[in-house]
């Protein structure tokens, strides 16, 4: 009987883990390709990985148009806040692209359709960051030299909005 | 990405993870090397998901990463018997807790701050120690001394810590009335019903900080209202030495009375 249980659960979780498999294949493996045009990069590593921290040019502007207060400077803001309010929400903008596929700012999602050379973004607010994607590529250990050069981030974007951050390309578009 | 690489690297752990719950099968549910695979298969399953965050970089938080690796588990703890697992289990619902508050911090409309982080945490731990003595007067397998004392651990560091914040913020008063109810029942818990001498030291140690910071918080207001010297912080020394001596005192004499 608990044999049972045991590879009715295995079965389930391995199903569920290949539905989101392929459901992200099919879903942004055929979404459309956006540059989001990248201000600064920063090697950093973490339990996961060696990554880049990566922060976009855009995120002034969706700040400004969100009315979000300035980044919180106290060094112990990741581990403690007793504040009991703060403006945050997740949300998605309308990008314009150019002919590079490169996006900027328009306006925040109105639920008007976006026109044919715009397309919808989702952001997140994380401890006071705007953020596409996580805002961080993860990428092999001691190859960080080579991401370094990176001046764009390549995403597949869905129709909704739901982004998947599939790599870096330097000033001259070429992928890292 | 979008090969088959990265496809046949998924497929790996996943013949790993079947393997390892066949293994549970064939080996028997109730010998310890079947239970090893199963622990082992709830371990892949996070390497399973690791794979999968740093494939798809969609930007998921971290908490999702260990809230899912914990439902994905729940049957198998549920049916392994085995302490280590749900000790593990246990583990990643306070890792899930603490990764939600610090980065997506809303539950049903309202914002969570620190605070309602660390009730969060003492509850589950201090539910989960409290079934856990309870049903392992019953369940052989439970009789582990090593999982409740760690659960207790976590318990009063939750408790300390929000009773720490009590002191030194106004509008934090609750836990200046649970956190003494706690220190009662660890005491009548763990030296009338039962002894266990590791969860008491603890718990000194825990009264110890919380004395300490009292202190110290004192000497702040004194401090602003223009009195205070510095001999104050020396009669803080001279507590802190005290009080640890009390307790070793104390803890020596129970371990002096068990043995008798």
């Amino acid at each position: 009987m608990r044999s049972v249980v045991a590879i009715a659960a295995c079965v389930a979780a391995l199903s569920l883990v290949n539905h989101s498999i392929f459901g992200i294949e099919r879903k942004l493996g055929s979404g459309r390709v956006v540059l989001i045009e990248l201000a600064l990069v920063i090697p950093r590593s973490n339990l996961q990985g060696d990554y880049m921290d990566l922060r976009f040019n855009l995120a002034p502007e969706v700040r400004n148009a969100l009315n979000l207060a300035p980044i919180m400077t106290s060094k112990l803001a990741p581990f403690f806040s007793l504040q009991s309010e703060q403006p945050r929400r997740d949300g998605r903008i309308v990008a314009g692209l150019d002919a590079n596929g490169i996006a900027t700012y328009r306006r925040l999602d109105d639920g008007t359709p976006p026109a044919g050379d715009e397309v919808l973004l989702q952001y997140r607010v994380r401890e006071g960051q705007i953020r596409f994607a996580g805002n961080s590529f993860f990428f092999r250990e001691g190859t960080a030299e080579r991401f370094m050069q990176a001046r764009y981030a390549e995403f597949r974007v869905a129709p909704d909005g739901d982004l998947l951050l599939t790599g870096l390309r330097d000033r001259y578009f070429t992928p890292l | 990405m979008h090969n088959w690489n990265e496809l046949a690297r998924f497929g790996l752990v996943e013949l790993a993870i079947v393997a390892a719950v066949l293994a549970y099968w064939r080996l028997g549910p109730d010998r310890a090397t079947g239970k090893t695979a199963l622990l082992l298969a709830s371990l892949l399953i996070g390497v399973l998901l690791a794979l999968f965050s740093r494939s798809y970089q969609t930007g998921a938080d971290i908490w999702e990463l260990f809230a899912i690796w914990a439902a994905l588990i729940a049957p198998w703890v549920i049916i392994g018997r085995l302490a280590g697992l749900w000790m593990f289990w246990l583990a990643l619902a306070n890792l899930s807790i603490i990764f939600y508050v610090k980065t997506y911090p809303w539950l049903f409309g309202m914002f969570l701050n620190t605070e309602h982080g660390l009730w969060m945490l003492f509850a589950l731990n201090s539910l989960a120690l409290l079934c856990w003595e309870l049903a392992a007067r019953r369940i052989a397998w439970l009789a582990k001394r090593w999982a409740p004392r760690l659960l207790a651990i976590a318990s009063a560091t939750s408790i300390t810590l929000l009773m720490l914040l009590g002191l030194f913020f106004q509008d934090i008063d609750t836990a200046l009335i649970v956190y003494p109810a706690w220190l009662v029942c660890a005491c009548a818990a763990y030296r009338v019903a039962s002894r266990d001498l590791i969860v008491l030291a603890v718990g000194c140690l825990s009264l110890i900080v919380v004395v300490t910071s009292f202190l110290v918080e004192q000497i702040f207001v004194r401090q602003r209202h223009g009195g205070g010297e510095t001999i104050d912080f020396l009669f803080i020394a001279l507590a802190v030495f005290g009080m640890a001596a009390a307790s070793g005192w104390w803890l020596k004499k129970l371990v002096r009375e068990s043995r008798q």
